[in-house]
């Protein structure tokens, strides 16, 4: 199997079936795309912004954080 | 019993003390042979040779030759032949087992739990012989006093604890078969799969606990936080400030927040009811030895460990009573007014030992926890000499939590007055202390949250000096910390109240966890990733769980050790034989990560030179020494390095110098403060 072909497109895990990303990657979108309603409702923003900000919070984890990035630089969603 | 009795201790303080109790004279003989310290002792004309063990002398070990896996035979041979590290335990059994001709009997005078029923157990069967087994009694306490080992000899057992016995030889047993078993099967996967040999290993509390700080990890890195507002609001009553707490801890919408700032800034408040309540708090239980590792862990930062280590050797000066313990209760059998007695002649605790003792009654607060074989954690109001730090703050820690317990409830008057700011409501609390009761003794370990109010009225307004909208976020729960983990794996009743420190130690010394707020390391990461894959039973808390509650009912009586020992070798078998099966993956798979932490470790950060090389950390072939170079040097595309200090270890800090772009390092060394410096030698910041 193609080793990078197998792998996340955010990291060195092997990613998981049907996915391009890996199960903790993954996770951290879902919980992107959770928490983007709360923001949205919270703050009248867009999902772009909520991306940005969300990587700037310290309290973002580091999955999530590189996944807000990613996903703020136009990389697919999952 | 005539002629002769050997008595046998754990360790040789206790062997001291315990031959101190027994001589008429309270003044032994002493004598040491190869570096075993042992005590002749004379009561009623009998001599008592009472020696000592060094921990376990005799450990499992593998039947036959072979570094493979499954391997289910085993048996018991001295320590220090199955690891050369305790070569010392050799002159132990040697001695012993010289002291031991002629005598007449025996006594096991270890500590009174499982493992020190087994020490003397092996040490009896392997060096006295099996008949001595018959010839043996068993004494039991909770304190090193004269009195309390006056006491246990003459309640002295005529038999040895063969359940505690049994017990524990299963435990091992169980503990070394998941133990060896694991440990070679990730080994050899990594082994036969890349011909690359490192020891990586695995025990059976250590992969579900293990898991359970993974799943904590992936919340942590996986987590996005949510905005929310709380409302802040002052009142100034008598010329002092005090907090309003808004009806709503939190307001979902920023519209909201301003909404309600906008309203109350610049209104009064109108105090609409006023709610008094009065509330008695009784003391804490004393300590059982998990209570006492956390609160050492939260008031003094003090890891279990370290608790463990000063609290035993509390036990052995015979200042506390034993502190492996679950218990946080006390028996009417424990004299309380002799340990107050003795208490009161230490001048801190002269006023407070003199306060409980004026009580006409003295009844400790008694917490649900218990233990068969030990009390609470108690002072034994012996005078301590010289204490480190660490000791005299655990026994102070300890002292105290024994006075409190035997203190009044405290009682506090609640105040609780309903405000309203133009409509919404507020609430303003205050607090005050009307009998200090058990706080009096526990005073430098209790939080102090006394708000004391004016005296309010109903329709009283009083002024709003401050109104603030802030805007918070959500937190990720915190990591574990020692202490924190100490509590879930008892919650989870996994391990021991004896084995939970040392789990949470091996994982930090095979590298799986690093810091106090634990953190899995990419090691400890990929090895459980890759046993949740493919092995998800290792891990599974459920097994341990039970495993644990088989191995305690042997304890009971309720299973034999047998049954349990081929119930752990049927759970291993199959997953062995699936291991087996998947070894080329799994040990691929490890393989791969071993390599990533490799790589990783030694990248210090983007080269400010090339722009798309990295920085790393590259040995001289030659020199061996050190020095940090860009990755595309190879490739013959950029020559940038820089020298690296050859001593300590060096971490990436994850930051470039703003001053030269070169990457900033950490350099540890032991016994030095940690040096954080950005590697370019001639750093134009380095000038200045």
């Amino acid at each position: 199997m193609n080793w990078v072909m197998d792998r996340c497109r955010l990291c060195e895990m092997r990613r998981e079936r049907n996915s391009d990303y890996c199960a903790f990657h993954l996770e951290a979108i879902k919980n992107l795309e959770e928490a983007y309603e709360v923001w949205r409702k919270a703050l009248q923003i867009e999902w772009t912004e909520f991306l940005e900000l969300a990587s700037e919070r310290p309290e973002t984890g580091q999955w999530a954080r590189e996944a807000a990035i990613y996903l703020s630089m136009g990389g697919r969603e999952a | 019993m005539t002629g002769r009795t050997l008595v046998i201790c754990e360790k040789p303080t206790a062997a001291r003390r315990i031959a101190q109790a027994l001589d008429e004279g309270a003044a032994p003989q002493s004598f040491t042979e190869r570096g075993v310290p042992y005590f002749v002792a004379r009561m009623d004309g009998e001599d008592f040779i009472v020696v000592s063990a060094l921990g376990h002398l005799f450990t499992v070990a593998q039947e036959g030759a072979g570094w493979t896996y499954p391997v289910f035979s085993m048996r018991w041979v001295p320590t220090h032949e199955a690891d050369k590290r305790f070569s010392r335990t050799k002159n132990f059994i040697d001695v012993i087992g010289r002291l031991a001709s002629g005598v007449g009997g025996y006594v096991s005078a270890c500590d009174y739990d499982m493992e020190g029923s087994l020490i003397a157990y092996m040490i009896l069967l392997h060096i006295c012989g099996k008949e001595s087994l018959s010839l043996s009694r068993r004494i039991r306490y909770s304190t090193l006093t004269d009195k309390d080992l006056e006491r246990a000899w003459e309640e002295m057992s005529d038999h040895l604890d063969f359940q505690l016995i049994k017990a524990g030889k299963a435990r091992h047993e169980v503990d070394w078969l998941f133990g060896i078993n694991m440990t070679r099967a990730l080994t050899l996967s990594v082994k036969n799969a890349t011909g690359f040999y490192r020891i990586l290993s695995i025990g059976r509390v250590q992969g579900p606990t293990l898991k359970l700080i993974r799943d904590r990890e992936v919340e942590i890195k996986s987590f996005v936080p949510t905005p929310f507002w709380v409302i802040k609001v002052d009142t100034m009553i008598v010329g002092r400030t005090y907090p309003l707490e808004y009806g709503k801890p939190r307001l979902e919408t920023r519209e909201e927040a301003e909404g309600v700032m906008s309203s109350c800034k610049g209104k009064n408040g109108v105090v609409k009811a006023i709610r008094t309540t009065r509330q008695e708090q009784p003391p804490f239980p004393p300590f059982n030895l998990g209570d006492l590792q956390r609160e050492a862990y939260n008031k003094l930062r003090y890891s279990p460990r370290t608790t463990l280590t000063a609290a035993e050797r509390l036990y052995l000066d015979a200042l506390i009573s034993y502190p492996r313990t679950s218990s946080q209760r006390l028996p009417p059998s424990i004299d309380l007014r002799q340990i107050l007695e003795g208490l009161r002649r230490k001048k801190e605790y002269s006023e407070l030992a003199g306060m409980l003792l004026s009580k006409p009654r003295l009844t400790p607060r008694q917490g649900k926890k218990d233990d068969p074989a030990h009390p609470a954690i108690y002072p034994t109001g012996g005078a301590p000499g010289r204490l480190s730090r660490v000791e005299s703050r655990i026994f102070d820690l300890i002292c105290r939590r024994f006075m409190a317990a035997l203190g009044d409830p405290t009682v506090r008057e609640n105040t609780d007055a309903d405000v309203d700011v133009n409509g919404h409501k507020f609430r303003l609390r205050g607090s005050r202390i009307l009998e200090r009761g058990w706080t009096a003794f526990y005073e430098p370990y209790v939080e102090k949250r006394e708000i004391e109010l004016p005296p309010l009225t109903e329709g009283q307004e009083i002024p709003i000096k401050r109104v603030e909208s802030i805007e918070r976020y959500t937190k990720p729960r915190a990591r574990y910390n020692p202490s924190s983990l100490l509590k879930l794996m008892e919650d989870e009743a996994i391990g021991t109240k004896a084995t939970r420190t040392d789990i949470i130690d091996t994982l930090y010394k095979r590298g799986y966890v690093e810091n106090r707020e634990i953190e899995l390391t990419d090691l400890g990461f990929s090895i459980v990733e890759t046993l949740s894959r493919y092995n998800p039973e290792i891990l599974s808390v459920e097994m341990t769980r039970d495993l644990e509650q088989d191995l305690e009912s042997i304890q009971m009586g309720r299973a034999s050790a047998e049954d349990v020992v081929e119930e752990a070798v049927k759970m291993l078998r199959p997953v062995l034989a699936e291991f087996r099966s998947k070894e080329n993956e799994i040990g691929a798979e490890i393989d791969d990560a071993l390599r990533r932490i490799a790589q990783r470790a030694t990248a210090l950060g983007p080269c400010p030179g090339c722009g798309d090389g990295e920085i790393r950390v590259i040995r001289n072939k030659k020199t061996g020494k050190r020095f940090a170079g860009c990755s595309n040097f190879f490739e013959g595309t950029c020559d940038v390095s820089y020298p690296l200090p050859q001593r300590g270890s060096i971490r990436a800090m994850g930051k470039n110098c703003p001053s030269c772009g070169a990457p900033i390092i950490r350099v540890i060394r032991r016994g030095k403060r940690p040096w954080e410096l950005c590697v370019n030698f001639d750093c134009p910041a380095k000038e200045k």
